[in-house]
């Protein structure tokens, strides 16, 4: 075909072009190669890693972490992520052989046959030249994974001969530190507590405006530790602390707190967190469920977190992440000195 | 699909003890056909050099017979050198890929996943259109600088020697929109072997 095109050229710079010869329908879409392949024709593909080539790793995600009563808690759950390096679907044999053999189109080329000669290629590959069912399974890396990683995971994982009957090559876990944090960081799937407050009348639990009411959320996590690892000893952790909760209510001004707040008790003389009303939540609607108006406090808790992995270093900042949760509290005003508990 | 390969992992040759060459087909590298009873391979011995014999060198890969020119092949030396050298190469199996419609298997040798997706992609759509390419494509390489063990250069890839055809008919370049040359920036980084270097990234950079 390649050689009736030329002739096709020769005619047409004679001036007896392919045009008088036939006539032409509109011309096909062409892929050179490009970004962006073209208008009628499929574009890229999915990212490039392990998982679309039919692997991925898993990694193990363990949550521990204690509440402001001293209490802890644990979580264990099983996540999926693509690898930095895996064995790739190559050539068949046959190929392989017919391509890179002495004498085969590879060899032609100065550089590839240099690559050859330095004894680069996949190992015992004449052994394969005749299969042409199964496939080359090659170690690859991404495109950004540092040069001495490259050599160390190619040395570690030679290139092996795959038949139809064989299993695939387990996809080696070679994760990135910080994909494993990344995974951590998500996983931090912290419970929220309950908000509790303090003037709490009898009966209708309201709290009364003009004087302070203590809020605090029980069994609010202080402090947690995220861990994402893999079978190959790779692992992250995210260590998350409470670093600040704040309180917002209609009827009352905002307040910053450096903790989940100070439990009330009998006797108790001072805490971390109280909110003032200065106005009833008479004016509320009456959510669905309650009797009475309340007003809705909203809780926000902000969590500094940092991480660290097997491969060393100094601890690496992370986003704050923040967890809301909410209470429909009464506020009442009442005239009467009102006495705690 | 791979960035790069096994190194050190030929060894030892290894003797197949069987009769008959295989015939290939200049033509058509790259074809896929199964092998018949006359293709059985004789068995090709494998140097275990690990130095390279061309390294810090420019060559010039132009290919009458597959259909590629480089212009204005540079003057350079030491890794430069060698980061032109494998531009060109990418280039070869680049052309050799969409001639063919088949992505070379030398792609696992010198690019990354993602670049080798594209090839698959181009293969593909190509494929698909029924467009066969052929002619001659005119490559120009410079802009080439090297930073430790990553690189970037620039082509420049004519194809207005290139032939385009599909079931109905023959297409000029300026019928198929390839009248005018395309510039590519690409990136590398080094690969397993000495004087390698892997097609990193390649980006679109207008017409040249």
């Amino acid at each position: 075909m390649l050689k009736a095109l030329l002739v096709v050229a020769l005619i047409g710079a004679l001036g007896a072009g392919p045009l008088g010869a036939a006539p032409i329908t509109t011309e096909p879409p062409w892929d050179h190669g490009g970004e962006d392949p073209g208008p009628g024709l499929g574009g890229d593909p999915p990212a490039v890693d392990a998982e679309n080539e039919g692997g991925s790793v898993t990694v193990r995600v363990e949550v521990a972490g204690s509440t402001v009563e001293g209490q802890t808690f644990a979580t264990t759950s099983v996540r999926k992520v693509a690898p930095r390096c895996w064995y790739g679907r190559g050539s068949s044999g046959y190929d392989y052989y017919e391509y890179w053999k002495v004498g085969g189109v590879a060899r032609e080329a100065d550089t590839l046959d240099d690559y050859a000669y330095q004894g680069l290629l996949n190992p015992n590959f004449e052994a394969y030249a005749t299969e042409t069912e199964g496939a080359w399974y090659e170690p690859a890396c991404r495109y950004d994974v540092p040069l001495d990683e490259l050599l160390a995971y190619v040395a570690a994982h030679p290139a092996v001969y795959v038949r139809p009957q064989d299993p695939v090559p387990v996809q080696p876990a070679q994760v990135d530190p910080a994909v494993l944090a990344q995974v951590a960081f998500e996983a931090m799937d912290l419970p929220t507590g309950e908000v509790r407050w303090n003037p709490r009348l009898p009966g209708s639990g309201a709290t009364v405006v003009n004087m302070d009411t203590w809020v605090w959320v029980a069994g609010a996590p202080v402090s947690v530790a995220v861990t994402a690892s893999v079978d190959s000893g790779q692992w992250a952790r995210v260590d998350a602390r409470l670093d600040e909760l704040t309180v917002t209510a209609p009827g009352a001004d905002p307040v910053s707190c450096p903790d989940s707040g100070t439990p009330w008790t009998a006797g108790a003389t001072s805490t971390t967190c109280a909110v003032t009303f200065f106005r009833s939540s008479a004016n509320q609607p009456v959510k669905t469920g309650y009797e009475v108006p309340t007003a809705t406090m909203t809780i926000t808790t902000r969590w500094a977190a940092t991480w660290v992995s097997s491969a060393g270093g100094v601890p690496t900042g992370l986003p704050d992440q923040e967890l809301t949760t909410t209470a429909e509290i009464p506020v009442a005003e009442i005239q009467a000195i009102v006495t705690r508990g | 699909m791979r960035r790069s390969q096994a190194a050190g992992g030929a060894g030892l040759a290894v003797v197949l003890l069987v009769g008959g060459c295989t015939a290939h087909d200049p033509d058509m590298p790259g074809l896929t056909a199964s092998p018949t009873a006359e293709s059985t391979p004789t068995a090709t011995p494998t140097p275990t050099s690990t130095a390279s014999k061309i390294a810090g060198t420019v060559v010039d890969l132009s290919d009458a017979e597959l259909g590629i020119v480089f212009d204005d092949v540079p003057d350079l030396s030491g890794d430069e050198a060698d980061v032109h050298n494998w531009i060109a190469t990418f280039e070869v199996e680049y052309w050799r890929t969409m001639t063919t419609n088949t992505v070379s298997p030398a792609m696992s040798v010198m690019a990354s996943p993602e670049v080798q997706a594209r090839m698959d992609r181009m293969a593909a759509n190509n494929t698909a259109s029924g467009l066969e390419v052929g002619g001659e494509l005119s490559v120009t390489i410079s802009r080439i600088a090297v930073s430790g063990d990553t690189a970037v250069g620039w082509v420049c890839d004519d194809f207005r020697g290139a032939a385009f055809a599909d079931p109905s008919g023959e297409y000029t370049p300026e019928q198929m929109g390839a009248d005018v040359p395309i510039a590519k920036d690409v990136s590398l980084v080094r690969g397993v072997g000495e004087g390698q270097w892997t097609v990193a990234t390649l980006e679109d950079a207008g017409s040249c």
